[in-house]
């Protein structure tokens, strides 16, 4: 499957836009209390997951110079090449934004970099959605496309969030931690719906339920994997477990796999139900 | 643009014997298994009761032999993110420029002719150039020269028009609207639309 490097690409970067997303939101509705979206843990887990995926993508350009040559279809509105585009702005903002406010504690005054680099998150979130919304592609050529991909980035943003907020011990850690628990509950109940809801509109089109193409093992391991993480999310909820490293990089890892998987059938309908369906494995 | 190129297609001579796809496969040398022209075994019917009781049969086939289209409107040019994909000012052939390709293989993503066709030699995308050097020395494309039943036939689409008529689309090929396609068909008492749902792809596995 030559598609790997974009799963992976994917997937890392819009748990990158995703995790910083609610950080921003977090940084945001703190005011004048302690800073966080320039936490030392926040940071590398970032900027681990923007450079894998970066990295994962240059492995489907090829060789890294060849990004050079994307960059000509600009002028003629490539949806890869605008992708391309929007990953380094927001890698650029990135950077600034850690540098400007490396080992302050006053960062109030940067929230507008803040507000501006989350905003170039979900620009680069529907840049992606959009390299994929081909005409000629009938089940990615449909607004589920972009939905999917930003509830993909919420699932893993809020999933990952949890994962490093459960390692602070701030004032307000359990009544935070409790809402974003719910908060999460709620976005990983919507991307089953959403998952639900986009294979029956697809199963119109294509035949991923055919025995013959394995498809359907691939979306069932996504839905369990979700379904345990809001199953081991409730379980916290009640017996309040807020501070488990073990249980949150569970949850985060199950998410991630869910979403690996997802990735994996997503790129998998091109095959099955392009055109001519006549390259149906 | 001096004059559109296109092919032309005749499903009723076709016999699907696939000397095209050799003859193609052996000039261009590309790597086993990567046809820029592939001959589509469509086939379907069935058993239908007639109103007295008794049965008869509507079982069709026939093969259709496609290779780039070198549309008027190539997705794979518009998505094409170095510019490499293209259409040659003086024929409208598309070509990829390898000195720009990276082999990303969105391009064959796009095409819902699946004419791009990625060499993992190279690391880049090959595909049905119109045989376009043997155009410029005055010769056929090499499909077209080497057909038995002279089913195929490649130049100025408006001559390929004037001379088979306006038919384009036909079952398993997807609907002219999404890249307006220079192909011309003859399509056979068979012949079904782009739309219909009859028959079925028979040797998929070839591809």
């Amino acid at each position: 499957m030559h598609q790997i490097p974009l799963v992976f690409f994917t997937v890392l970067v819009q748990a990158t836009t995703g995790i910083l997303f609610f950080s921003g939101i977090k940084q945001f509705r703190s005011a004048d209390k302690a800073p966080w979206a320039n936490s030392m843990t926040l940071q590398i887990i970032l900027w681990v997951l923007f450079l894998s995926g970066s990295l994962a993508s240059f492995l489907h350009l090829g060789k890294p110079s060849n990004v050079f040559n994307v960059l000509q279809g600009i002028k003629t509105g490539s949806p890869l090449s605008l992708e391309v585009v929007s990953v380094a702005v927001f890698g650029a903002l990135l950077l600034i934004y850690n540098v400007l406010t490396w080992k302050k504690t006053q960062i109030q005054k940067y929230n507008v970099l803040l507000g501006t680099t989350v905003f170039a998150g979900l620009v680069l979130c529907y840049a992606i959605s959009r390299v994929y919304t081909l005409p000629t592609v009938p089940a990615w050529d449909s607004a589920w496309t972009t939905i999917q991909f930003f509830m993909s980035a919420l699932a893993l943003g809020v999933a990952g969030f949890l994962f490093i907020h459960s390692r602070k011990q701030e004032e307000d850690f359990l009544e935070s931690m409790k809402i974003w628990i719910i908060v999460a509950i709620g976005i990983l109940f919507l991307l089953m719906v959403t998952i639900v809801l986009y294979n029956k509109w697809a199963g119109n089109l294509v035949v991923q339920f055919d025995v013959n193409t394995h498809e359907w093992i691939l979306i069932i391991i996504r839905l369990v994997l979700l379904a345990v993480s809001i199953s081991l999310l409730i379980i916290a909820l009640e017996k309040d477990i807020y501070s488990s490293w073990l249980m949150y990089t569970f949850i985060f890892l199950c998410v991630f796999g869910s979403e690996l998987s997802g990735r994996i059938s997503f790129y998998n309908m091109q095959k099955i139900s392009g055109m001519l369906q006549i390259f149906a494995y | 643009m001096k004059e559109q190129y296109g092919f032309h297609v005749d499903v009723e001579k076709c016999t699907g014997c696939k000397t095209c796809q050799v003859a193609c496969r052996s000039l261009k040398e590309s790597e086993t298994g990567k046809f820029y022209r592939r001959v589509y075994e469509y086939a379907g019917g069935s058993w239908q009761e007639n109103s007295d009781k008794t049965w008869h049969q509507d079982v069709f086939a026939y093969h259709v032999s496609i290779s780039c289209n070198h549309c008027d409107e190539p997705i794979c040019v518009r998505v094409c993110p170095t510019t490499a994909m293209h259409k040659d000012e003086k024929t409208g052939i598309v070509l990829v420029d390898h000195k720009k390709c990276i082999g990303c293989r969105y391009c064959e993503w796009a095409c819902p002719y699946g004419a791009p066709r990625f060499d993992s030699q190279r690391g880049q995308m090959t595909k049905c150039d119109g045989c376009i050097d043997r155009l410029n020395k005055g010769e056929q494309a090499m499909c077209v020269t080497a057909c038995p039943l002279r089913a195929l036939d490649f130049g100025p689409v408006t001559k390929m028009r004037e001379r088979y008529g306006l038919q384009d689309e036909i079952a398993p090929l997807p609907e002219k609207k999404y890249t307006s396609p220079n192909l011309v068909i003859t399509g056979g008492r068979h012949a079904r639309s782009a739309l219909s749902k009859d028959g079925t792809v028979l040797n998929k596995k070839e591809f």
